[in-house]
């Protein structure tokens, strides 16, 4: 919405700086995001919000500027008495068109004039300079004098060539497949129930959005039917969507016109086409819901007061109230306020509560700082395991990424995903962006593959975010933590160059276990979707996947135009809220003796887990085996073929005493003949 | 003995496990009882020296171009233990989190995907009205949506508890907006919600300034400008003066000294009865602000698809 201020001057008297008068307004709520000084005037551009339809026009923020300066508003005459004097009361009534409403509920009050013996030619300069001013093209007098009226009352206005009309009028729900061809010349064809305004071949507009060109005024035009009309907001939202038409018209329309500002629109705009058209007004009909009733509304300024943490006077509620238009009555306590036709946003007292917070200025309302409830609990535990997922990450020397919660559909490909796990929007935006992630795989995969691009050496990347999937028929939305390694693990001058392998992404989750002290947790071989079948592993706990990694199948990797080794695994952090015991940590006492080691060291067939020699280990030596863990792995001439040496260190202690060379002798022995006898193992 | 390979070999002659000194060893049990702990003190000594020795040398050589008779060459760089660190979005995140939370608040969430109801109906947005434009949405299906906003966190958090409510509510929040240096179809947003008996439009005003100030340093400024949110009453935007040229206009500004950063108000009395709390009495005071915009001026970003871009030289750099 644009307004000049010399057109705002022909209302309320104002003296103050453009600029000043600008800021004046937007702390008030009428928003100006600029204010440019053009050829000797300064044209505002307003952004004026949906609940006040009411500053769609320069007469609605001459309005607002009154009553924040103390100053009466100046209305032209037609728009606030009777009918101006060269209108005839006693009306023609053989020059009267007959017009008929079908829709109530759509169109509630329907006026039309007629106006004859009009010469359509060039508006005279002062209304073209004032449409230009605001953004609009002059086309003739009659054309600019409702768009004029339009700007200054903020009531649409139609004016239709009464000689191109056949016969009556009739406002009406359009039927299947009607059609008319728009003032923009464009042929449309309208969806049954439009509401229309039809003559007897058809529609001849488009109600509240846009007129047809049959009907359109041009300089052969003699006779017109002013139309000021009141239609419902919601069906001319819904005309103008599906019809993808926004004009000054139904962008008003919409917001809800002025019931009270029809007639007098129609009056002022009439007077105008005569004085510069020469016209003569013959006829008037006025159809629908003429009254327009005022709402009361109970208002108490003590409580408005309390609310805004200001004391508030009943005289200075009542004057702020008045210069906005409306009534006021003093009760004992509260007070009557009742809105004008203009503001029908003010529907409860919070609403008159704010209609003076903002004359009275936010920036006079003080600053307090409430005091505090008292929260028993500031987190859940999500976001406490979340929180120390990350954390242990970020130490653990990932970086954090955030990718979007929508990706592209065949990204999921070779996951294993069912189509009816997949939710996928009904209206995206693009192709890239059509279904909610099922998988936070595709995501890491891409960032991978943009830095590679980038030439970036190492990845080493997580990322805690949700994944979601339908699950009979609800939508699910699950927090996962993925975390991925590819390219150089470590490479400077001193220790030389490695990449990642399987066991740099199985020690980021094995940290990732510790730190939550999940205990019990173990690696599964398994084969996975999206995973090398030689290189992926399932982590169960309790029954439970709680995660799974491994390397990233080569094919996957290469829809991503990912050549190298990707190295990936995925924490379902849900699962995980009752098992991660590290809030309950507790100290334990050091022990007071001291500790001996000794090696085990071993010939293993390749079908035998290096974890079921450290589970005979432990089972075999308690309770003295404080700790065994694989030292080494080798091969070479001295292992056969198909197998693999592997060093074991085992840590004996006792809490209760030193322990003696004898006693860590023999139970080290025995667990050697465990291995033999269980795993059937020979040692080196 | 110059190379690893032959210090590695006296080491094993000595030390290994088949070595002189295991030898030596071995032969203690044979011993008279009372010369066994002086024999076994006098090998492991002669153990310990070994060792040492062999320490030294390996020292001496091992990183070779460094060191020069064990002297380091200290401009040679240093080798830089492995760290990670968080997204800026993250970062930010957690300091308006900490903000909120050393005032009182709790930190709750809600989901992503949900209905008409709490993303427009119980926040007093009806169907098919003009204030519905401004929260354009993606749709699942009829009635499923993913929200536009985390106010509808505010709805969740009311159902659920009674008043007095101090919480904020940080999450991610979707928009059919095409992607540019400025608008992103996903963002994340922290919602803020107190209700209680007695909350005041100057509280709101306090509480927002200390958090700018927090948030931007303590010489910044903030100014309330009335708005229209359908589930605020008032409603306000709040600037805070620029932080790039702190008020005097520039580029980043639009030459107004003024960043839009929030917007707040009271909680509509209607939003009240949606949860049915009684608006006679319990009054409120919620906010809103977008954590992308407030990181990007921040960190003086001007594009926010970086974000989402995750290039690794752009998040090394928080």
């Amino acid at each position: 919405m644009k307004a000049s201020y010399s057109w705002l001057k022909e209302y309320v008297d104002v003296k103050l700086d453009p600029e000043k008068l600008a800021g004046l307004l937007t702390m008030a709520g009428v928003s100006v995001v600029s204010c440019k000084k053009i050829s000797g005037d300064y044209i505002f551009e307003f952004e004026i919000t949906a609940n006040r339809p009411d500053c769609l026009s320069v007469i609605g923020i001459a309005r607002e500027a009154a009553a924040l300066l103390g100053k009466k508003l100046k209305l032209p005459r037609e728009l606030t008495s009777g009918p101006p004097p060269q209108i005839n009361k006693r009306m023609d009534p053989a020059g009267k068109v007959h017009i008929t409403i079908k829709d109530l509920e759509l169109c509630p009050r329907y006026t039309a004039r007629v106006i004859k013996n009009i010469e359509v030619k060039q508006s005279p300069d002062w209304i073209r300079e004032r449409l230009i001013s605001v953004g609009l093209r002059p086309v003739n007098n009659v054309v600019d004098i409702t768009n004029f009226v339009l700007f200054e009352t903020g009531q649409p206005l139609h004016a239709f060539d009464l000689d191109k009309l056949e016969g009556g009028i009739c406002v009406r729900r359009a039927g299947r497949g009607e059609r008319i061809i728009t003032i923009d010349n464009i042929p449309r064809t309208l969806a049954e129930g439009t509401l229309v305004i039809a003559d007897e071949d058809g529609p001849v507009a488009i109600a509240g959005v846009m007129g047809g060109v049959k009907t359109e005024v041009t300089r052969l035009t003699k006779k017109i039917l002013l139309e000021s009309a009141f239609f419902n907001p919601v069906s001319v939202r819904r005309t103008s969507r599906a019809l993808g038409i926004s004009s000054e018209s139904s962008y008003r329309f919409e917001r809800r016109t002025d019931n009270g500002m029809l007639l007098g629109a129609s009056r002022r705009a009439s007077a105008l086409i005569c004085a510069t058209a020469g016209g003569e007004i013959k006829a008037l009909t006025d159809l629908g819901r003429k009254n327009v009733h005022s709402k009361i509304i109970k208002f108490d300024p003590e409580k408005a007061g309390s609310v805004l943490g200001i004391s508030l006077k009943k005289s200075r509620a009542g004057g702020i109230l008045k210069s906005l238009g409306f009534s006021v009555k003093d009760n004992k306590g509260s007070m009557s306020v009742a809105r004008p036709s203009f503001r029908e946003d003010i529907k409860s007292e919070i609403d008159i509560t704010e209609e003076i917070a903002r004359i009275y200025g936010y920036e006079n309302i003080p600053l307090t700082i409430p005091g505090i409830v008292g929260n028993t609990k500031i987190k859940d535990l999500g976001n406490i395991l979340e929180e120390k997922i990350k954390q242990t990450l970020m130490r653990t020397g990932l970086d954090e990424i955030i990718t979007y919660g929508l990706i592209k559909k065949n990204s999921v490909n070779g996951l294993g995903f069912g189509e009816e796990e997949i939710i996928a929007l009904r209206n995206p935006l693009s192709i890239d962006q059509e279904i909610m992630r099922p998988s936070m795989l595709p995501g890491m995969l891409g960032v991978v593959s943009y830095n590679l691009n980038r030439k970036a050496k190492r990845l080493s990347l997580f990322e805690a975010g949700k994944i979601y999937r339908e699950k009979n028929g609800r939508h699910t939305e699950e927090p996962v933590l993925s975390a991925c390694l590819c390219g150089i693990r470590k490479e400077n001058w001193k220790d030389g160059k490695r990449e990642f392998d399987f066991f740099d992404i199985k020690g980021v989750f094995e940290r990732l276990l510790s730190e939550l002290a999940i205990n019990g947790a173990s690696f599964k071989k398994s084969e996975i979707e999206g995973f090398d079948k030689n290189a992926a592993s399932d982590i169960e706990h309790n029954g439970k996947i709680i995660a799974r990694l491994g390397e990233v199948d080569k094919k996957i990797c290469g829809s991503f135009d990912i050549e190298k080794k990707v190295f990936y695994g995925e924490l379902y952090m849900k699962l995980l809220l009752k098992e991660a015991k590290f809030l309950e940590r507790r100290y334990k006492p050091l022990s007071k003796y001291p500790s001996v080691t000794r090696d085990i060291s071993v010939i293993l067939d390749a079908n035998i887990a290096s974890s079921d020699v450290i589970d005979t280990i432990k089972e075999t030596g308690r309770p003295l085996v404080k700790y065994a863990s694989l030292a080494d792995c080798y091969s070479g001439k001295q292992i056969p073929e198909g197998k693999r040496g592997l060093l074991y260190r085992i840590e004996y202690r006792s809490d209760e005493k030193t322990l003696q060379d004898a006693e860590v002798d023999r139970l080290h022995a025995e667990i050697k003949s465990a291995l033999t006898s269980k795993l059937g193992i020979s040692f080196r | 003995m110059e190379s690893a390979d032959s210090l590695e070999a006296v080491r094993i002659k000595y030390l290994g496990r088949k070595g002189l000194m295991a030898a030596l060893m071995a032969r203690l049990p044979g011993l008279p009882k009372e010369e066994k702990p002086v024999v076994g003190k006098e090998i492991n000594l002669l153990k310990a020296r070994i060792q040492k020795a062999i320490a030294e040398k390996k020292e001496g050589q091992s990183s070779g171009p460094a060191r020069e008779k064990g002297r380091a060459d200290v401009t040679m760089p240093g080798t830089w233990p492995e760290e990670g660190r968080a997204h800026p979005i993250t970062k930010t995140l957690n300091e308006i989190n900490d903000i909120f939370i050393s005032l009182g608040f709790s930190v709750a969430e809600g989901p992503e995907i949900e209905s008409e109801f709490y993303n427009f109906e119980a926040l007093n947005i009806p169907l098919e009205h003009p204030s519905r434009d401004a929260f354009d949405t993606f749709y699942l299906k009829d009635d499923v949506l993913l929200r536009s906003h985390t106010s509808t966190v505010q709805i969740r958090i009311m159902e659920k508890q009674k008043p007095p409510i101090q919480a904020i509510m940080p999450g991610r929040v979707y928009r059919p907006d095409a992607v540019d240096a400025s608008h992103s179809f996903m963002f994340h947003q922290v919602e803020g919600l107190m209700v209680d008996k007695n909350i005041r439009f100057s509280d709101l005003k306090g509480l927002l300034s200390l958090f700018t100030k927090r948030m931007f340093g303590e010489n910044t400024k903030t100014k309330f400008r009335p708005s229209f949110f359908p589930f605020t009453e008032p409603s306000a935007e709040v600037d805070i003066s620029c932080i790039i040229c702190a008020g005097r206009g520039c580029r980043v500004c639009s030459h107004t000294g003024w960043l839009e950063i929030l917007g707040a108000g009271m909680v509509n009395p209607r939003v009240f009865e949606a949860v049915g709390y009684s608006p006679r009495k319990y009054t409120g005071l919620a906010f809103g602000m977008g954590v992308e915009r407030i990181a990007m001026l921040k960190y003086g970003i001007s594009d926010i698809r970086l974000f989402f871009e995750n290039d690794i030289r752009f998040l090394k750099q928080f």
